[in-house]
């Protein structure tokens, strides 16, 4: 796998997280802030073992151990078909082509075949990029909310929180990336990871604070708050402004099952070199199938039962397994002597 | 061409030479004795001055002492007679018929089994003048000849270090152009040079006719839209893209070169912005990068909010685009297109004609088919005038003119059938094809992607030169290692 930079890595991460942040269907009160920042803290400290602890690069885990590419493969195919499901449910019909949905997801299929086939540096080096872009357009939408912000409706609260939790863990399944891509970043990987989780936490969380302060009770009426703020927070007086989110929605999309698409194109690389050529665009008919057939909170079930499984219990087991191989090999030494 | 040496007698030599370039007319062989030896002088009609060859060759062969054996005569020759500057000792027949048609005159003596050559070159070439391309207001007026040597000399007036180093060789089979490998010694990435050497030895064209037959062999990445490998026909140019590690290729017979890596930035940058104050050089740099996303993005935004999104528009805007588009008959897509495609049509007319019909055609085009389409309805004002914007913003870059125009009929079509989704998956399309993009390693979005903060003293602003004179930045920080 090519080298890629800390800070594109980050970028990567946060834009794929992004896109589910977005695409968040409902708004349960200021809870959900505080389940935010909780959530992040937990997936930190999930995620430092699984760098710590790492036992040799994952390439050479999975030439070794066939089954655990597969895990991963189908992992990430439930994770790009949530995103196509989310498209499905999260987009108001407006900021989608009038030939509809489907056309839509099959567009950004072939458009998701094309930058898979790029390579994960072409990713690497776009991501940056898109993230500037996307800044823009973040500043813009809170600058337009800015006015309507009543802090009234806000108050801290501890309650809950825990569906809140579940629901960040559920969005975040770039998380099982980190061990992936983190092979081929050159330096630095704990501050990427590290920038990818806080970034997230943070957009995650203004979004949650001026759905609240700028939307009040329409947000828990219309669901998905994003999309709700995009339509309040209007920059322009005499006309609106919420279709040049479309290109924000794109892209993020785009980006999030690129990382999907070119880490499955990866893992099967390594498992069966032959596959290498169809990889992307069987995995992405198989994002598409399930997507068309399940609902998002069925997917998302799916990705936040086996994400600690991925990120967690998998690497620890490994390493394990290798410390015992380790002390075995030592006692043979110490029985030939 | 033969590779076998020079071998037998005068006569067999001449024989030989003869049966290679098959009597061909231009060749010129005179018998002569010279110091008492039988040799013989071949030319290359044309190619030599005969001025010269009068002065530096045939006087002093006529007025040589006697010589007791071919072996001294040469000797002679080599040690005592400076005859030219450039005098090579030709071994093989291939050689010997490279330098002949370089304007070399070759001599053939009885009893010897090489040649001497003189460089005696004389033949016509265009005198350096001002570039037709990259026009600068303030830097210097002279520009790149279809000469080789007459470029290496442009570009050593100024350098004046033994730092600057350049190589000749030859490419084409049969044409073997002169082509010349510039680079800085201290500066230049020596993988990268090493690669363009080989790329360079491991192609097999049969001629080389201009810059463009070399440039694909160095574009490492296929099916980009945009050029790793960039054109210049400036010295100026050149030295500065020298100085910061990169390598130009003169070839003889063109008066571009090619300078090895390209960034696409640079396309934004020109002599003049180093001239002007930091200020207005940054400004001018901003206002060709909003060019370029005009030129590519303008009829595309305008008919996928028309079509898609009017929304976006305020209520004046609307009721005025509905009017002009109502009279039109075609459908705002297919009238774009129609446009641009006018436009390429006009402009490759213009661009193919003698000078003094391109004005007509300048004048048919704009006041009759334009005004005409026009007021006949055919055509709305509002598209016409967006696309007018755009084609004139697509000329403020005309390094990226081929990219441009094939983007915008692209972005066109996908905003027309999907609007800003379409241009969305678009834009997308053209990033990671940009991202893509790079020749040995060397990515063409660098300094941006990725992102060096140091470089945007030169890409977001312009820094004056007491701070720019400090940095010492060559490309090779750029580079990026596999695995």
């Amino acid at each position: 796998m090519n080298k890629i930079h800390n800070h594109q890595l980050a970028a990567i991460l946060f834009l794929s997280g992004a896109w589910s942040v977005i695409c968040i269907p409902s708004l349960s009160g200021s809870g959900q802030i505080t389940g935010t920042i909780i959530a992040c803290l937990i997936q930190i400290i999930c995620c430092l073992p699984m760098l710590a602890l790492r036992t040799g690069t994952f390439s050479n885990q999975i030439k070794t151990h066939k089954w655990l590419g597969i895990i991963y493969i189908l992992f990430f195919l439930i994770c790009g078909a949530n995103g196509f499901s989310q498209l499905w449910e999260a987009a108001p019909p407006q900021l989608l082509p009038s030939s509809g949905k489907l056309t839509a997801a099959v567009l950004i299929a072939l458009t998701c075949f094309y930058t898979s086939s790029a390579g994960l540096r072409a990713t690497a080096r776009a991501a940056p990029i898109v993230m500037g872009l996307f800044l823009i357009s973040l500043t813009v939408l809170i600058l337009g909310a800015w006015k309507r912000v009543d802090l009234s409706r806000i108050s801290f609260q501890m309650t809950d929180f825990l569906p809140s939790i579940r629901t960040y863990f559920s969005l975040s399944g770039e998380l099982a990336a980190v061990w992936i891509l983190s092979d081929s970043v050159r330096n630095h990987k704990n501050t990427a990871v590290n920038s990818y989780l806080i970034s997230k936490a943070i957009f995650c969380i203004l979004i949650l604070f001026f759905s609240i302060t700028a939307g009040g009770r329409l947000m828990y009426l219309n669901g998905y708050p994003f999309f709700t703020l995009t339509a309040l927070s209007q920059p322009l007086q005499g006309q609106r402004a919420d279709a040049l989110y479309i290109l924000v929605f794109v892209m993020l999309h785009i980006m999030h099952t690129t990382l999907q698409t070119g880490i499955i194109e990866h893992i099967a690389e390594q498992i069966y070199p032959i596959a290498e050529k169809w990889s992307a665009p069987v995995s992405l008919i198989f994002m598409l199938i399930p997507a068309y057939f399940f609902k998002s909170d069925i997917l998302e079930d799916m990705i936040f039962y086996s994400l600690p499984v991925l990120i967690l219990i998998i690497p620890l087991s490994l390493r394990i397994r290798q410390f015992m191989k380790s002390i075995q090999k030592k006692e043979y030494s110490h029985e030939i002597f | 061409m033969e590779q076998e040496t020079i071998s037998g007698t005068l006569e067999e030599i001449l024989a030989k030479i003869r049966q290679i370039c098959k009597n061909s007319s231009d060749i010129l062989i005179n018998r002569i004795t010279a110091g008492g030896i039988s040799c013989a002088v071949l030319t290359c009609e044309g190619m030599c001055s005969t001025a010269i060859m009068t002065e530096l060759l045939i006087r002093p062969l006529t007025e040589m002492p006697v010589q007791p054996d071919s072996n001294t005569f040469f000797q002679h020759l080599q040690n005592h007679l400076l005859l030219s500057l450039d005098r090579p000792v030709v071994r093989n027949f291939d050689d010997l018929f490279r330098l002949l048609y370089s304007g070399f005159a070759v001599i053939v003596a009885e009893g010897q089994q090489t040649a001497l050559a003189f460089g005696i070159q004389g033949y016509d070439k265009r005198s350096v003048s001002e570039p037709s391309g990259e026009a600068n207001l303030y830097g210097a007026h002279d520009g790149l000849t279809e000469t080789v040597r007459t470029n290496m000399s442009l570009i050593r007036r100024r350098m004046k270090t033994p730092l600057l180093k350049f190589e000749l060789s030859t490419a084409g089979n049969l044409s073997q152009t002169d082509i010349c490998l510039c680079y800085m010694t201290d500066r230049v990435p020596p993988q990268m040079l090493r690669q363009i050497k080989k790329e360079l030895n491991a192609i097999e064209l049969d001629t080389v006719l201009s810059s463009g037959y070399l440039q694909p062999f160095l574009e490492k990445c296929r099916g980009s839209l945009f050029d790793s490998v960039s054109l210049s026909q400036r010295p100026d140019v050149l030295c500065s893209k020298l100085l910061e590690g990169r390598v130009v290729l003169l070839i003889d017979g063109s008066p571009f070169a090619l300078v090895i890596p390209k960034l696409l930035i640079e396309s934004f940058q020109t002599l003049d912005d180093y001239h002007h104050k930091p200020y207005y050089a940054a400004f001018s740099r901003w206002v060709k990068y909003g060019a370029f996303f005009i030129a590519i993005l303008l009829p595309a935004l305008y008919i996928a909010v028309s079509m898609h999104h009017p929304e976006l528009l305020n209520s004046t805007l609307i009721l005025i685009l509905t009017d002009a588009e109502q009279k039109a008959p075609l459908s705002l897509p297919t009238e774009t297109i129609f446009v641009l495609l006018m436009y390429e049509i006009i402009r490759e007319a213009g661009l193919r004609l003698p000078k003094a019909v391109g004005g007509a055609v300048s004048i048919v085009s704009g006041l009759i088919i334009g005004d005409a389409a026009v007021s006949s309805g055919l055509i709305s004002t509002p598209m016409l005038t967006m696309t007018a914007i755009s084609v004139i913003a697509g000329f403020v870059t005309p390094d990226l003119n081929a990219p441009v125009t094939v983007m915008r009929l692209l972005f066109i079509i996908a905003g027309g059938l999907w609007g800003l989704f379409g241009i969305g998956l678009l834009g997308m399309i053209v990033l990671y094809n940009l991202c893509a993009t790079e020749t040995f390693g060397f990515p063409v979005t660098a300094p941006l992607a990725p992102f060096y903060s140091r470089a945007m003293r030169d890409v977001a602003t312009r820094v004056n030169f007491h701070r720019m004179q400090y940095g010492n930045f060559t490309v090779e920080e750029y580079h990026e290692q596999n695995s």
